[in-house]
């Protein structure tokens, strides 16, 4: 070895240990770049556009909505979670930027209220079906006082039952 | 001079409408049928007046009459004249005037052809409907009168909103005013109905086929509406859940039910108050649908200006129900039905249930749409309610509801024991599995659209099967070839053949909507000749382009996209310019496959075309939900052909297992 | 009829759509209430419009501040600019404390720049930055939009639309009159 690098040495080792740890720090549990996209959507797709109707910010190239969702991937990308990031939004828009209302609330009146009416309601329907039907019976037992029948009337409902047998459907 | 006629023509019908309102009444009171018979021609007489003031309008149109306000607010010389056409319903009081004039064209129709059926109740059916034409025209000649004169002489027009300036843009409003208007014809006959207290199945009857061709307006229109959101506004969907597009949505939501529980009451007398009370819902939703468009208190697509016509919709829809409500509740004695369901496993129930999913269906987009207005009185804070709560409600109550179309199908009116129900599931079930098991081999996981899939395959084999088996056993018992077999069945059978065309349009329109599951999108930045490949296509970017179309300037870039390195087309995704209006419109560029949509938007040009950024989605299945729509016309003229039999003969053509379901 | 409950609960829907609709009369579902009212407002730190001066939203402490949000593409931007021009004079002539302060977004220098000339704007001006920071932090979804914020930070209105001259005296008389304000 030169006397040049003999003195050197410990500077490459450490500039060489340095790259490796930064190195070691990039691959470490940093989001790869398909996860920060899903999660992207994700969000854009939570938030409305504040400037167009029906639409959400991922759905939207409208001059804010891109800058809100290059703002939520900055905030992915600085290591934020999906609800911190939601309510930086909801506290400088208000909780009108949601697409569709938290399930607190107001809001939890809103996301039940549809799937209650419609068990209540198929509740009454089948009760009123068996209680009619429940109605009905009752009705009919009572109404049923079956006398014996005689040797003759046996006979005869007999033979009409095998005429009926015999005639088909035709 | 020749509008002025127009303005005077309207008056006049305002005053006769009027007219048929009182006499009809007075007539039937005082025996006297000469005063029904006048207030009938009256009816026909407001048409006539109606077209005279819709032609004025349409002939200030086609010679851009700006003298005209509403002309010179919608139209410009340099628009095509099939738009200059179509901006006659473009803005809101010609488009108030389009409903009159059909409304008009109904009444007239029904004051004309059926004045010697029905006798009992035309005279109030047609007072009914001059009640509505009353408030219509009085709208037209106060604030909505659209042959209002502008102020000055202007030589050009302001122009329709280049949105709007598209094929089935042009044909959405009428088809939905159609719609909305044909449920006002059942509705005005339950009026008569309850007015005069006779109270059997005439009304039902008479107007099946009024309530089959207005649920078929409305169903077109909203498919329109649909593509035109698909191809013009560029985002991607078919369907957002905007104010306006649920207006439509839930008369057509309730008026389904009702189209399902009226064949309830034919064949078995029953859901009569049920069947009234879903009539004036239906009915007071399509007023409240257009109230919703036209009064700004819901911010929406439309975005028409708020004006005073909103109070006085919102006045009318009030007197509606409250009438309509009392006239049920006073007749509710006779209304009450004679027959009831018998057990939970009967065609009736799942009738029941149908009824019971639609109008789940309808409350959840009304409480949405509303909810923002509830939650501003109630706590002050603005909410949005859009697409995520909708699909996340919407989604199972539509897949229960397929579901139990295969279900009703196959069940038995009255009665079906278990042993029936076993042996007739048993294939559609295993085929509706085998469905969702060859999909999830093939590397489809997403547990809804399996879910969809599986119950589209169990619902389609259940029709396909019945109708089918029908076909054989006829084809058997009169020794017949299976083709003639199947022409004799369909002529036979009309309305359930029809009934299965269209139910099967319904079976690929959720298969289209499951695509929505498995949407992909990509930001992505080409370079001219550099190829970029994404999801199966390689595209290269050509350079922008700048065409010219009739009135607008397109500016665009050429993409060739290929697929296994051929060709397959050259697509323009551009923004188009309007000299009117100062934003561009967004024209999107879309490959068609069965199995997809290659789906362009252009999103920005950079550095005068040195690169373009594209939106570029893969929408799997959009063809197939548009493919509903021959299948529902088809369904809809089959159906519209069927003469309804009399209760005692379905008894026995089942028992020969030929028709009646 | 009149004696069924079930009538009257059929009624008393009606009647709540009817006042629910009515309701909706009364309010504009365009204009969506701030969440940062009464709350102490996002700092800025920016360079004047045309270069040199630095400004903090901390150094504006003591006085009222018209923040107002515009751009050179907004045609509404127009109606207000010589109102807000106006009170910056008339603040600087009466020894109001109280400054308007102007900032672009999504705006480029030049057309900022020529904006301000051509609508005579002499009172502060600077431009949000490309991403929109400064605008997104204020929870901005249009142009023009004026917040007021008194001496201590806190905004207390916000002005969707072109400001009036009504609002801005209303608005500063009314902050300024607060503990905090100095001359």
């Amino acid at each position: 070895m030169t006397s040049t690098l003999r003195k050197s040495w410990p500077a490459l080792a450490a500039a060489a240990l340095g790259a490796a740890l930064l190195l070691t720090a990039s691959l470490a549990p940093a989001m790869s770049e398909e996860e920060v996209e899903r999660r992207l959507l994700a969000l854009a797709d939570e938030l409305r556009c504040p400037t167009c109707q029906a639409i959400s910010v991922k759905d939207s190239e409208a001059s804010f909505s891109v800058q809100i969702k290059e703002k939520v991937r900055r905030m992915i990308l600085e290591g934020q979670s999906d609800e911190e990031i939601k309510a930086y939004f909801v506290s400088r828009y208000g909780e009108w930027i949601l697409r569709a209302p938290k399930k607190e609330g107001l809001g939890l009146v809103l996301w039940i209220l549809p799937g209650l009416a419609v068990l209540v309601a198929g509740g009454w329907i089948v009760y009123t079906v068996q209680f009619s039907r429940k109605r009905r019976d009752a009705e009919t037992a009572a109404a049923d006082e079956p006398a014996p029948l005689s040797e003759e009337e046996q006979e005869r409902i007999a033979r009409d039952l095998k005429r009926f047998e015999d005639d088909d459907l035709a | 001079m020749l509008n002025n006629l127009g303005y005077l023509s309207l008056v006049a019908a305002l005053a006769i409408a009027a007219y048929g309102i009182v006499a009809p009444h007075l007539g039937v009171r005082s025996n006297n049928w000469n005063l029904v018979r006048s207030a009938q021609f009256g009816t026909v007489a407001v048409f006539v007046l109606v077209l005279v003031a819709s032609a004025v309008l349409l002939r200030a149109f086609i010679v851009s009459d700006f003298s005209v306000a509403f002309v010179w607010e919608n139209s410009s010389t340099d628009m095509p004249l099939f738009y200059k056409i179509s901006a006659f319903w473009g803005g809101m009081d010609g488009s108030l005037l389009f409903w009159e004039l059909v409304l008009a064209g109904f009444s007239a129709f029904v004051a004309y052809f059926y004045r010697r059926t029905n006798r009992e109740i035309i005279p109030y059916t047609v007072a009914t409907l001059n009640v509505i034409q009353v408030f219509l025209l009085f709208l037209l000649v106060t604030w909505a009168n659209p042959l209002a004169v502008t102020a000055g002489a202007p030589t050009e027009g302001r122009g329709l909103n280049p949105l709007l300036q598209h094929p089935a843009m042009a044909a959405h409003p009428p088809l939905l005013y159609l719609g909305y208007i044909g449920f006002s014809v059942p509705f005005a006959f339950a009026m008569a109905s309850l007015i005069r207290g006779r109270l059997d199945n005439a009304w039902v009857v008479t107007t099946r086929r009024w309530t089959l061709f207005a649920w078929y307006s409305l169903t077109v229109g909203q498919m329109l509406g649909g593509q035109w959101a698909y191809e013009e506004l560029g985002w991607g969907g078919y369907w957002g859940w905007d104010p306006v597009e649920n207006a439509a949505l839930m008369p057509w939501l309730t008026g389904t039910a009702f189209l399902h529980s009226i064949m309830l009451q034919e064949k078995r007398n029953m859901m009569k108050v049920w069947n009234v009370t879903l009539i004036i819902i239906t009915f007071s939703l399509s007023i409240l649908g257009t109230f919703i468009v036209r009064s700004g208190v819901l911010n929406s697509v439309h975005a028409f200006a708020q004006s005073e016509i909103g109070p006085a919709f919102l006045i009318f829809i009030a007197i509606v129900l409250t009438i309509a409500f009392a006239l049920m509740f006073r007749r509710l004695r006779l209304l009450e039905a004679r027959h009831t369901t018998d057990t939970l496993l009967s065609k009736e129930s799942t009738f029941l249930l149908n009824n019971l999913l639609f109008m789940g269906m309808a409350f959840t987009v009304f409480l949405g749409t509303v909810f923002p207005l509830v939650a501003e009185a109630v706590r002050g804070t603005k909410l949005s309610i859009q697409a995520p709560f909708f699909n996340a409600i919407i989604g199972p109550l539509g897949i229960a509801l397929l579901a139990l179309l295969g279900v009703c199908t196959l069940i038995a009116w009255r009665y079906s024991s278990a042993g029936y129900l076993l042996r007739n599931f048993r294939l559609p079930v295993l085929l509706g599995l085998a469905t969702a098991g060859a999909l999830a081999a093939f590397g489809i996981r997403h547990p809804g659209a399996l879910i969809v899939f599986g119950v589209a395959g169990f619902t389609g084999a259940v029709l396909l099967i019945d109708f089918g088996r029908t076909v054989v056993v006829r084809g058997r018992q009169l020794q017949i070839p299976l083709w003639t077999a199947l022409g004799s069945t369909i002529m036979r059978n009309q309305q359930r053949f029809g009934g299965m065309v269209i139910h099967l349009g319904a079976v690929m329109l959720f298969i289209g909507l499951a695509g929505n599951y498995f949407n992909v999108e990509h930001n992505i930045t080409l370079r001219p000749n550099k190829p970029v490949e994404t999801e199966g296509y390689t595209l290269v970017y050509k350079g922008m382009q700048t065409k010219q179309q009739r009135n607008a300037t397109l500016r665009g870039a050429e993409i060739e996209a290929y697929r296994n390195g051929e060709l397959v087309e050259v697509l323009f995704p551009a923004r188009s310019f309007y000299p009117t209006q100062p934003d561009p419109l967004t024209e999107v560029a879309i490959h068609r496959t069965f199995r997809h949509d290659l789906y362009l938007a252009l999103a920005s040009e950079n550095d005068n075309g040195a690169s373009v950024t594209l939106r570029v989605l893969i929408n799997p299945l959009v063809v197939w939900a548009w493919a509903a729509f021959p299948l529902f016309t088809l369904g809809t003229v089959m159906a519209m052909f069927h003469r309804p039999r009399r209760l005692a003969e379905p008894a026995l053509a089942r028992n020969l297992g030929l028709s009646g379901s | 009829m009149w004696g069924s409950w079930k009538f009257w609960l059929v009624m008393a829907a009606v009647g709540l759509m009817v006042a629910l609709f009515t309701y909706g009369f009364t309010t504009d579902p365009k204009l969506v209430k701030s969440p940062l009212v009464n709350k102490p407002a996002p700092a800025f730190d920016v360079t004047r419009l045309g270069g040199g001066e630095r400004l903090r939203l901390a150094d504006l402490r003591g006085q009222t501040v018209v923040l107002n949000f515009w751009a050179s593409w907004c045609a509404a931007c127009r109606d207000e600019a010589h109102i807000l021009e106006a009170a910056h004079k008339r603040f600087q002539r009466e020894g109001t404390p109280a400054r308007v302060i102007g900032i672009a977004v999504q705006d480029t220098p030049a057309k900022a720049m020529a904006f301000a000339k051509r609508f005579g704007k002499t009172y502060f001006l600077a431009l949000d930055n490309e991403r929109g920071d400064i605008g997104l932090n204020y929870g901005l979804y249009g142009v023009p939009e004026t917040f007021f914020i008194d001496g201590e930070g806190i905004i207390r209105h916000k002005q969707i639309g072109p400001v009036t001259r009504k609002v801005i005296d209303e608005q500063v008389r009314a902050l300024s009159a607060a503990p905090g304000a100095k001359p």
